[in-house]
């Protein structure tokens, strides 16, 4: 197990060195200047041109691109140029914990609704329960999250708070970056509910999607599990349905699901772009947008290395969270798992 | 045990749904969060419209117009030569930090600009040209200081009027260093209180401040980059003022009695563009025809919802000043077309590029490009549209071989040179002057004009210059797009032509 884990953490570095080659090969195919998106295109061109030069713009791509793995082996992700004196470290330090609050709060009323709807749904199997379910799920899945984000503004902006993540008449020194726990440690149960105010929207309008899927994974997992022999022995045997459903049924249909939301947590990180967006949330998404439109080459690649890496690490924890879930599963030193 | 879990529950709810009353603080939202607070870095709007309300200049514009007066000055002189500018500071002003203004600190300021050896120049000044005439800064005493030239400049106090030129505080520009751009101090009305980067900018009244003290104590400015959501947001009562609306919210903005819409004189342009290297844009004939083709009424009324105005010139009326006669352009499809006969086509097939990015001056380029493909269809000619985003399309209309193309200016400085100058003289043929456009008589007309003092011979320089700008047409202006701001009812605030005062703003009582 332990050497699985070594060998999984070990292929992370060349597989962020491929990610960095990509992007950095792909933000430096879009046409544009970099050196008028920092100085401006009023700004004399002398002046655009010693930027090019002081900043390598001018040289190949290939040894730009040799002088930035460099420094990222130094651990230095870059400077903004648009915010003048800011690191990239520094930058991502405050826009990742939103993020992944509002990720995580998504995660939450994703795997929560999706299980309940996509048990109720096995359970109640061609009733009324099972088509509103699968309905509601469908609709989840082919809803875009710009048009949904701004239905639940219009909809619920009056008594939930749309936009940001703190009352605008707020202000707090993080201390972990999460805002749910910071206020907390700050002693200020107001600016809790308030954060919880403005996390509840952008949280569910990023949760439907991967809701939606949970529910239809969970209901044909349920399914095939229902239907097998252990379960009638349990129910002939008199164990009462919820006991059934829930401690019998519903650990053996886990697994399907776990890799399910292993997945979404990728997923949602990707859809954070759009709700973040929306919602005007301070997070990797909106921030990841700013320096497209920017050209902020170092932004931009450090983004994606940061959100890169955690993907992997969570695809690996979930890996291990099958041998949790079901103990028959072993891995090998070689990576494959035995059952 | 199932009760108190529901009593919980409810609690919950009850106290997530509770709207905290927002203290009497003016929020403002607009597309993005700021760069930069160093007036000398700055570069785009959203810098200066902080920067505008904590730092003051030399010379201003009066409350209601483009004219200046003083404001840290109160008096200017210029002498016979025009080469040596004098002013006469104010008295009682001090500095955020409690420090006192004077003499010194105007030299250092714009030391810190020209001087590219100065210790605490700016990272980069991208207005450095409009600084550039400026030969030295001298004190003499603490209320006097006085500018040498390196020419006679009729531009000079338009470029002193900038944001770029904000006087700031040298003691605190050497006590925070690496950080003075996020820890600005200057003069202003407003103070900064506190930067949350992409969050908020919160701005505190300036106890000390030399004029009038503005009404509203604190101004909260937050980036809302969809202009969707920020109107939601002002709808609720989340924030007072969306300064980047879109044209279609205007109409139901002033049907709904909670809001209501601010509109100024257009300070801008949006025009079409010809390769003058490449044909059949090299064409005049072809120029002309295409401008004949074009109905601006149609336009104004398709892409702008009525909310621009025809142009007749590329400099705005605003800003022109009837320095000479503009006439409107005139539209005949006939005559358009018996131009185009005399244009060697080798197919009906043209092209025309476009950014496919909103900007003031053309919020929906898309709609405009289509409106040109539909009226150039009209004289025969396929107009072949491509779209860029912004980072390409700076790139784009400055490549050699580029076609026509879909641009537009907002003004610095409320002056035709800054219309005239980068988009059409040849200095700037091949940067911001796309079109290569360089004509003897038109540059030397517009340099001779940044330099002449005399207002009269300065109009008749601009008339010569219209004059042949109109006969050669390298661009073809449309409309000159109003200015326009969405508020709360709860608020009232004229906008300034020029700059965006926070100071102005009340609450209604």
């Amino acid at each position: 197990m332990t050497a699985y884990v070594v060998r999984r953490l070990l292929m992370l570095p060349p597989l962020l060195l491929a990610v960095s080659f990509i992007v950095f090969i792909l933000i430096r195919s879009v046409p544009g200047d970099p050196a008028i998106a920092i100085a401006g295109e009023k700004a004399p061109l002398e002046l655009r041109e010693r930027i090019r030069h002081e900043r390598g713009f001018d040289r190949p791509v290939l040894v730009q691109y040799g002088i930035y793995v460099g420094r990222l082996a130094r651990g230095n992700l870059g400077t903004s140029y648009k915010r003048t004196g800011e690191t990239v470290a520094s930058e991502i330090r405050r826009r990742l914990p939103p993020t992944i609050e509002l990720t995580l709060a998504a995660m939450l009323i994703a795997v929560a609704g999706g299980l309940l709807f996509g048990i109720l749904s096995a359970v109640y199997k061609s009733t009324w329960v099972d088509y509103a379910s699968m309905t509601v799920a469908l609709a989840g899945v082919s809803v875009p999250i710009f048009w949904l984000g701004l239905l639940l503004l219009i909809a619920f902006g009056g008594v939930l708070a749309g936009g940001g993540n703190l009352g605008l008449h707020y202000s707090l020194d993080p201390v972990t970056g999460f805002l749910l726990i910071d206020t907390l440690l700050a002693g200020r149960p107001d600016m809790f509910l308030d954060a919880l105010r403005h996390l509840i929207l952008p949280a569910t309008a990023l949760a439907t999607i991967p809701m939606a899927m949970t529910a239809r994974i969970t209901r044909s997992s349920m399914l095939e599990v229902l239907g097998s022999d252990y379960i009638r022995t349990a129910r002939a045997k008199g164990l009462p349905w919820r006991s059934v459903v829930l401690r019998h049924a519903l650990r053996n249909a886990l697994i399907p699901i776990v890799t399910l939301v292993g997945l979404e947590f990728g997923y949602l990180l990707g859809g954070a772009v759009l709700t973040e967006t929306v919602f005007d949330w301070p997070g990797m998404g909106t921030y990841i947008l700013r320096a497209v439109r920017d050209t902020e080459y170092d932004s931009l690649g450090g983004a994606v290395l940061v959100l890169a890496t955690i993907f992997v690490v969570v695809n690996l924890a979930v890996d291990l969270l099958y041998a949790f879930i079901d103990p028959r599963i072993r891995y090998e030193s070689d990576g494959s798992s035995k059952a | 045990m199932r009760k108190v879990w529901i009593g919980v529950a409810l609690a919950c709810v009850w106290a997530v749904s509770c709207k905290p009353s927002t203290p009497d603080a003016l929020v403002w939202a607009r597309s993005a969060d700021s760069s930069t607070l160093d007036p000398g870095e700055i570069e785009w709007g959203e810098d200066a419209k902080i920067s505008q309300n904590i730092f003051e200049t030399l010379v201003t514009f009066k409350p209601d117009s483009v004219d200046l007066e003083g404001r840290l000055a109160t008096k200017w002189t210029l002498s016979d030569d025009g080469k040596t500018l004098s002013f006469d500071l104010r008295d009682g002003v001090t500095f955020h930090d409690g420090t006192t203004f004077d003499a010194g600190d105007v030299v250092f300021t714009f030391e810190r600009l020209i001087d590219s050896k100065h210790p605490n120049k700016p990272k980069q000044v991208p207005y450095a040209s409009n600084f550039s005439e400026i030969e030295s800064v001298k004190a003499e005493g603490e209320r006097k200081v006085v500018f040498t030239l390196k020419h006679p400049s009729a531009v000079i106090l338009w470029s002193l009027s900038l944001f770029g030129a904000g006087i700031v505080s040298p003691e605190a520009v050497k006590k925070h260093g690496d950080k003075w751009s996020t820890n600005p101090v200057g003069t202003g009305p407003y103070k900064l209180e506190r930067w949350e980067r992409d969050v908020k900018i919160v701005l505190q009244r300036h106890a000390g401040y030399w004029g009038a003290k503005p009404a509203i104590e604190r101004v909260i400015v937050v980036p809302v980059q969809s202009p969707q959501t920020a109107i939601q947001k002002l709808k609720q009562g989340e924030v007072h003022v969306v300064d980047h609306p879109t044209l279609a919210d205007i109409k139901p903005l002033q049907a709904d009695a909670a809001t209501k819409v601010d509109f100024e004189t257009s300070m801008n342009v949006c025009y079409i563009g010809f390769n003058m290297k490449k044909h059949p844009y090299s064409d005049r004939n072809f120029r002309q025809a295409v401008s004949l083709a074009l109905d601006r009424k149609s336009l104004n009324n398709l892409a702008y919802y009525d909310l621009a105005e025809p142009s007749s010139n590329i400099v705005p009326p605003a800003i022109w000043r009837d320095a000479a006669p503009s006439p409107a352009y005139e539209y005949g499809i006939e005559k358009a077309k018996d131009l185009l006969a005399k244009v060697k086509l080798e197919s009906k097939d043209v092209e025309l590029i476009h950014m496919t990015f909103g900007r003031p001056y053309v919020p929906e380029p898309q709609r405009v490009a289509e409106w040109v493909k539909d009226q150039l269809r009209k004289i025969g000619l396929e107009v072949k549209l491509t779209g860029y985003d912004k980072q390409a399309y700076t790139v784009k209309t400055k490549e050699p071989e580029h076609p026509m193309y879909l641009l537009g200016w907002n003004m610095d400085y409320p002056d035709p040179d800054n219309f005239f100058y980068p988009l059409l003289h040849g200095d700037n043929a091949g940067d911001l002057n796309g079109s290569f456009f360089n004509d003897a008589e038109f540059n030397d007309s517009v340099k001779k004009a940044q330099i002449e003092t005399d207002p009269i011979i300065r109009r008749a320089l601009y008339a010569k210059a219209y004059d042949r700008y109109r006969q050669e047409q390298p661009t073809i202006p449309l409309v000159h797009v109003r200015q326009l701001i969405a508020l709360s009812s709860r608020v009232s605030y004229n906008m300034h032509p020029a700059e965006y005062r926070f100071y102005d703003a009340t609450f209604v009582k």
